[in-house]
């Protein structure tokens, strides 16, 4: 070991104080850049376990290989796992819904890839045991088809009697979801095509091309679930990379800037106070590029620990982040899952960040250290601050109050630099948190209906309610008959658009409606000539016209109904209004014998008609059985519960809280910490002098007043002035983002507080420490050491 | 032989009407024992640290042997420092944390070196530190730090050793033992000392002694 590298080492030692405040102050830097790289991986391998999980992970098709070649390919050591599927034919599909006509691709798997294939996308049912079982579209399930019966297939022209065990979900992202049969089979005949796993996903694409050429197949002719490798940043899209890679490096640049000042602060700190020691050795010889390498040398050493500890606690602190939020997802039955992923690559990146950051944060103390004249080791004297005639004017505080705090305050020029980071620490925090708390507080909606129910076909409206008023206790309760027109020319604003007409019984028609059909209206979002975005009524409350209407499936232009309605807020009728706000359009009120007389001239049939129910219960803890039995009781029924998507969006929303809060808590304390690191190696710094102080007769009850003083007025001025320009960064942020929509501003006093109450105790742990340290204090060697 | 030439050397502080050192000029010869005296303020620090290559003068020049040292750069000029200056001052200015034995093997180890174990202990022994040499400085009295001191600006056989007031310090008995020190090296080795001093008594030990006052020359024996 190096003379320099035992000296810094032993200095380190011996400043015992300064070398863990630093240490610290980088630790929650690296637990930052850890957390924040290996949370980044996480979500990413979440998000991509999530984006393959209905294709099995087999997110690369190489098509029309013959079964020579694939077998070699599926063996290739490049994959994780491997599939394949025959494509048959075409076929029909005869007595199911209108979607048949279209015809249907037939897939046939042999029974280990079927399980691998169709399980994730299995909707209803079982997978096929045997060669004349089939699973067919979620959607084929209506009047003519049903899992358990016989259906009549043609494939390629032959007819066959199968048996349909099963539904396939047809919006799944797998190759033999959609509009599709598929069939097992014990082997595959003719050319397939293979599904692949990638093992990993460097140089994918050039990869899958090399190895399609051995498979005999054209590499153009290889597709990708290029949205799921996206997230992997194994796209072939050059700029979705690029905007992978922007992400984690905007997280890094912002996480790199605060380390930076951060660590840059704690070294500059260390050079001054050594200025003296850095006097000597070159005054003994030492060389500048030695002394730079000295401060760099000094800056890794304590950037080692802490990026070990960094590791410890950025990994702990996701994994224990992953756990909870996971939890609260379970609860909830949200079907995700964050996976967490601490492996090497987020790892090595975080090390290299943290090495980067401190040898740059290091390059200008390094550079002032070996520029420090040798004179520097004699001349002492010299490093006495200038001071301006401002600094030395005594305010009028001054002479009435602590005068020597005060005196040591102002002049103290370090003072503006640790102002303008604690300000710029505390307005950051509380103007980020309190725009987090608008944003959150804005997305969550209140809502006038706990559950909905859809039941197509037959007025079921009394059976409903049975059903409803003996399973729970509700707060409100509108059953309805629903039918669906098409509205033709006008009113312009709903030309083309589906509406919704709802029946109600001829004496509450005629009692609260005048016996008049009545559109509710609602108001939707628009956008003004200045491309604002407002509020806007669905249907100008000027409107005085008619409303044409026609049949809701067939796009005919002829006008069943024609109808004078008069124009009424949603809002005005609560009842009603909760049936129809879910999709923020409004509703046609009509009598039921209006209703039974508009179904026949718009030539509906019963099955277009609607039983539709909302509720608002009085215990929201009701929903789950509920749901239940009107699921049992009214199978094929559409029921939305608006609970459980709110237990849902919660739950995200609670996670998206915890993660941004920690976020901007980290970087907070990252800045904090650096400000405590000041403080405390000022305080070490002037040890000399407060025995000094203590020499000539200052008690030391005196001289932590003093120090306690200072402290206070620093933090409070940047308390101050920290929350005034928070609290305006957290509107204007809001300002930035509103409309119409968004509520009313919250002022984030909740945020403040927290702050202030983080100052209060930061300047409690230094009031003790001084305490502590003057009581402690050895007068008479610190006064004659030199 | 001059070992070292100062010529026309004047330092001038910023903001500080007069020059600390005006005009000054002299040449030291190898193996002379200097003594340079002056009152508080006069420029004998200024002058001793111009000359050992620690600060860098207004105008003028200063030649060891026949390098002008102010023509060299920052890291030549260190490495002068380390190989030709041994330098003490007045409060020892040790490291702290090294040891006895480190804090003098300290310019020869900057040097990428080793000292031998047998010149460190004859060196120790001259100083009178053997028992000492795993000792820290706050371990040591004045005397003994101010020996180390001296031992590390020997360690190197330097051209020239700058002593700065290195009795400054010290009561009479114990400056008395670091001139002996010095006298010995510079009787035994021929090493060449110059002692900044006020005291009168250890100026009339030096071969010559000049007297500065308000930065100029003005005599000398």
């Amino acid at each position: 070991m190096g003379i320099l590298t035992k000296l810094s080492l032993r200095s380190l030692r011996e400043e015992k104080s300064r070398t863990i405040l630093t240490i610290v102050a980088m630790t929650i830097a690296a637990t930052l850049a850890v957390a924040t790289l290996v949370g980044l991986r996480s979500v990413q391998i979440s998000m991509y376990q999530r984006a393959v999980q209905s294709e099995a992970g087999l997110v690369v098709r190489f098509p029309g290989v013959t079964a020579e070649k694939a077998e070699k390919l599926q063996n290739s050591s490049q994959f994780s796992k491997t599939a394949a599927f025959e494509e048959v034919g075409e076929s029909q599909l005869t007595g199911m819904t209108d979607q048949q006509d279209s015809g249907v691709q037939v897939y046939r798997l042999t029974a280990k890839d079927l399980k691998l294939m169709a399980t994730p996308i299995l909707a209803a049912g079982r997978l096929p045991q045997t060669s004349d079982e089939i699973l067919v579209p979620s959607y084929a399930i209506g009047d003519g088809s049903a899992i358990g019966q016989r259906e009549t297939v043609h494939i390629n022209g032959q007819k066959r009697r199968l048996l349909v065990v099963g539904t396939i979900d047809m919006y799944a992202m797998s190759p033999i979801a959609g509009n599709s049969l598929v069939m097992l089979t014990k082997t595959l005949t003719g050319k397939r095509t293979v599904m692949v796993a990638p093992a990993s996903f460097g140089g994918l694409h050039a990869r899958m091309s090399a190895l399609a050429k051995t498979a005999g197949i054209h590499p153009k002719t290889v597709t990708y679930d290029e949205s799921a490798l996206m997230i992997m940043g194994a796209s072939g899209n050059a700029k979705s990379q690029a905007i992978l890679v922007s992400v984690v490096l905007a997280a890094l640049l912002v996480i790199g800037g605060v380390a930076l000042i951060m660590i840059y602060m704690s070294i500059n700190l260390t050079v001054k106070a050594h200025r003296e020691r850095y006097g000597l050795l070159r005054s003994l010889g030492t060389t500048p590029k030695q002394l730079r390498r000295l401060v760099y040398e000094q800056s890794l050493t304590l950037a080692l620990p802490a990026l070990l500890f960094g590791y410890l606690f950025g990994i702990f602190g996701i994994k224990l982040t992953m756990t909870g939020i996971n939890q609260m997802m379970r609860r909830t039955q949200m079907g995700f899952t964050f996976v967490f992923r601490a492996d090497w690559l987020p790892l090595v990146i975080a090390g290299l960040f943290m090495a980067g950051v401190t040898l740059l944060a290091a390059a200008r103390p390094a550079f002032r250290a070996s520029r420090i004249s040798p004179i520097a080791a004699i001349r002492t004297a010299e490093t006495s601050p200038m001071l301006s005639r401002w600094r030395l004017h005594e305010t009028w505080l001054m002479r009435h109050l602590h005068t020597l705090a005060l005196k040591r305050d102002r002049r103290n020029t370090a003072r503006g630099t640790m102002l303008v980071l604690l300000t710029l620490t505390v307005a950051l925090f509380i103007g980020m948190t309190g725009f987090m708390h608008n944003l959150l507080a804005n997305t969550e909606q209140s809502r006038d209906t706990d559950l909905m129910v859809a039941i197509t076909g037959s007025d079921q409206r009394t059976a409903v309610r049975k059903l409803i008023t003996q399973q729970a206790k509700t707060k409100q309760l509108a059953v309805v008959l629903e039918s669906s027109a098409m509205v033709l020319k006008e009113p312009y604003a709903l030309t083309d658009s589906s509406m919704t007409v709802v029946a109600v019984p001829d004496a509450q028609f005629k009692k609260n409606f005048n016996s008049t059909p009545t559109y509710l209206n609602t108001r939707v979002q628009g956008t003004d000539a200045n491309g604002k975005n407002h509020k806007e009524w669905l249907v100008p409350p000027t409107y005085d016209g008619t409303y044409a209407l026609g049949n809701a499936d067939h796009m005919t232009k002829k006008a069943g109904v024609t109808t004078q309605a008069t124009l009424v807020p949603a809002t005005e009728e609560p009842g009603l209004a909760q049936l129809i706000y879910h999709d923020g359009f409004g509703a046609m009120i009509v009598s039921e014998t209006l209703f039974a007389q508009w179904q026949a001239k718009l030539g509906n049939k019963a099955s277009d008609m609607q039983t539709v129910a909302a509720v608002k219960l009085s215990d929201p803890q009701d929903h789950k059985a509920l749901v239940k039995a009107l699921s049992t009781q009214f199978k094929g029924s559409r029921v939305t519960d608006y609970i459980a998507y709110d237990e849902q969006n919660i739950a995200i929303m609670t996670a998206f809280r915890v993660i941004s809060y920690g976020f901007i808590t980290l970087l907070a304390l990252v800045s904090l910490a650096t400000i405590i690191n000041h403080v405390f190696a000022a305080l070490l710094e002037q040890k000399r002098s407060l025995a000094m102080l203590q020499s000539i007769g200052t008690t030391s009850g005196q001289l932590t007043g003093m120090l306690n003083l200072q402290n206070a007025l620093l933090l409070v001025k940047g308390g101050v002035l920290g929350t005034l320009l928070g609290n305006l960064l957290s509107y204007w942020l809001y300002r930035l983002m509103t409309h119409e929509f968004l509520k009313s501003f919250l002022w984030p006093w909740q945020e403040t507080l927290a702050a202030l109450l983080g100052l209060a105790v930061i300047w409690l742990a230094f009031a003790i420490t001084t305490r502590r340290m003057l009581r402690h204090q050895d007068i008479d060697q610190l006064i004659r050491a030199v | 032989m001059a070992i070292l030439t100062a010529d026309h050397l004047t330092k001038k502080y910023p903001g500080e009407d007069t020059p600390a050192l005006d005009d000054v000029s002299l040449s030291i010869e190898a193996g002379e024992f200097l003594a340079i005296v002056g009152p508080s303020g006069s420029g004998k620090s200024t002058l001793l640290h111009l000359l050992g290559g620690v600060d860098r003068p207004t105008s003028g020049s200063v030649q060891l042997y026949d390098t002008d040292i102010y023509k060299l750069n920052e890291t030549q000029l260190a490495i002068f420092r380390r190989r030709q200056v041994g330098l003490i001052y007045q409060f020892y200015n040790l490291m702290p944390e090294l040891t006895v034995a480190e804090n003098i093997t300290l310019p020869t180890e900057l040097d990428g070196k080793t000292v031998p174990a047998a010149i460190l202990d004859e060196l120790l022994a001259t100083l009178g530190l053997q028992e000492k040499r795993g000792a820290l400085p706050s371990q040591l009295s004045g005397g003994q730090q101010q020996r180390v001191a001296i031992g590390r600006a020997l360690i190197g056989q330097p051209a020239i050793v700058l002593a700065d007031e290195p009795t400054g310090n010290l009561d009479q008995r114990n400056s008395q033992e670091i001139m002996d020190v010095l006298h010995q090296a510079n009787a035994k080795s021929g090493q060449t000392i110059v002692v900044i001093t006020h005291d009168p008594a250890i100026a009339a030990q030096a071969g010559r002694v000049i007297t500065i006052e308000d930065g100029r020359l003005k005599e000398g024996r």
